[in-house]
């Protein structure tokens, strides 16, 4: 799927109610380019953290779904985290990854066990009662739209194209002033 | 009160109602008494650089939180701290165990004690260590400052007072 698309279905079937955590890399950019009206931080490096962030967020927000949007190798350097959403036994947590194989922004260079893999598996196996891996792109956006139906935790890995992925340039907002922008919106009840 | 107990009175007078943490042996008994406490939701994790995520993420949504976990994790995860806490201005205070001082005689702990303060100064993050019982009262003026810093803040508990409650 090319992920363009598949941050246009994200976008179409998402409560518009749920906040998101979108880690770093093309995940995230793909994302922000979709000017989505849902709240929205943006996290950036280190990798590994982006499953641990959107637990602190979700578990400060109880009542709302947050929907972690996050790269393969993001996913992967943090993918123990897995067992601590388990171990706090919270529902409104849903893992969207997008999952080409690679570390793309780097340059591509291909994921340890980029061939054998199936994050669905390995989430099933820490406990999520939904875990899914969509390859076939005509099945892709029938099974976001399933996966954000989900009533409790939720993993869903998507295939995405290899896509060139050029840095894009600096941001209108640094760091700080986004975090300032973002709470500021939840504070006033966005 | 025994020292876990007089932490943990401290760090309610706060509003902290979220509490991760990875254990090390000084830091347990604190561990397992914010465990057992209903009003916070303790989060145990697999690597320490969990505990600064999900206590950043929470800061975010407005939750006081802490993270507890002993000098070695400390280390490991000074990467995370710089780049997300000091990159977004976002504070979070971590409890830790001073290991590596004089009175800790655990070899493994010897490298970690001559690097632990020389670290921090280095990423300028700001710390306190708590030598003795009367010191636990600074905690709430501590938190308070430490979400004035926007950065990581290190509240260390030394052998002398761990000792204290002995």
């Amino acid at each position: 799927m090319k992920r363009d698309l598949c941050g246009k279905a994200i976008k179409k079937h998402l409560n518009p109610d749920s906040l998101v955590y979108a880690g770093l890399g093309t995940a995230s950019r793909t994302w922000r380019a979709q000017e989505a009206s849902q709240l929205t931080y943006y996290g950036t490096d280190p990798m590994g953290i982006s499953v641990s962030m959107a637990l602190g967020l979700a578990l400060a927000q109880p009542k709302r779904d947050v929907l972690l949007v996050v790269g393969d190798g993001d996913f992967m350097m943090g993918i123990g985290s897995l067992l601590t959403v388990v171990g706090t036994k919270i529902q409104n947590l849903k893992i969207l990854i997008f999952d080409n194989g690679r570390y793309e922004t780097g340059g591509s260079q291909l994921l340890p066990g980029a061939d054998s893999y199936s994050f669905a598996a390995i989430a099933r196996g820490a406990g999520f009662a939904y875990a899914a891996d969509v390859r076939d792109d005509a099945a892709a956006e029938g099974a976001i739209q399933e996966f954000l139906k989900q009533p409790g935790l939720a993993l869903l890995a998507v295939r995405i194209d290899m896509e060139p992925s050029p840095y894009p340039p600096a941001p209108a907002m640094a760091q700080v002033e986004e975090r300032t922008h973002f709470m500021g919106r939840l504070h006033n009840g966005a | 009160m025994d020292i876990p107990e007089l932490i943990h009175a401290e760090l309610t007078k706060c509003g902290v109602t979220l509490a991760a943490s990875l254990p090390d042996d000084w830091v347990s008994p604190l561990i397992r008494r914010l465990a057992a406490d209903p009003k916070i939701k303790h989060v145990p994790v697999g690597r320490e650089a969990e505990t600064i995520a999900i206590c950043t993420g929470a800061f975010l949504a407005g939750v006081k939180s802490v993270a507890v976990m002993g000098t070695t994790g400390l280390h490991s995860c000074i990467g995370e701290m710089m780049t997300i806490n000091l990159r977004h201005g976002i504070p979070v205070l971590v409890i830790c165990s001073l290991r590596g001082t004089p009175e800790d005689h655990q070899v493994y702990q010897e490298q970690q004690g001559r690097r632990t303060i020389p670290m921090l100064q280095a990423y300028d993050m700001p710390y306190v260590a708590l030598e003795k019982p009367e010191d636990i009262q600074r905690i709430p003026e501590i938190y308070t400052h430490s979400r004035l810093q926007k950065r990581p803040y290190l509240l260390f508990l030394t052998r002398r007072l761990l000792r204290a409650g002995k």
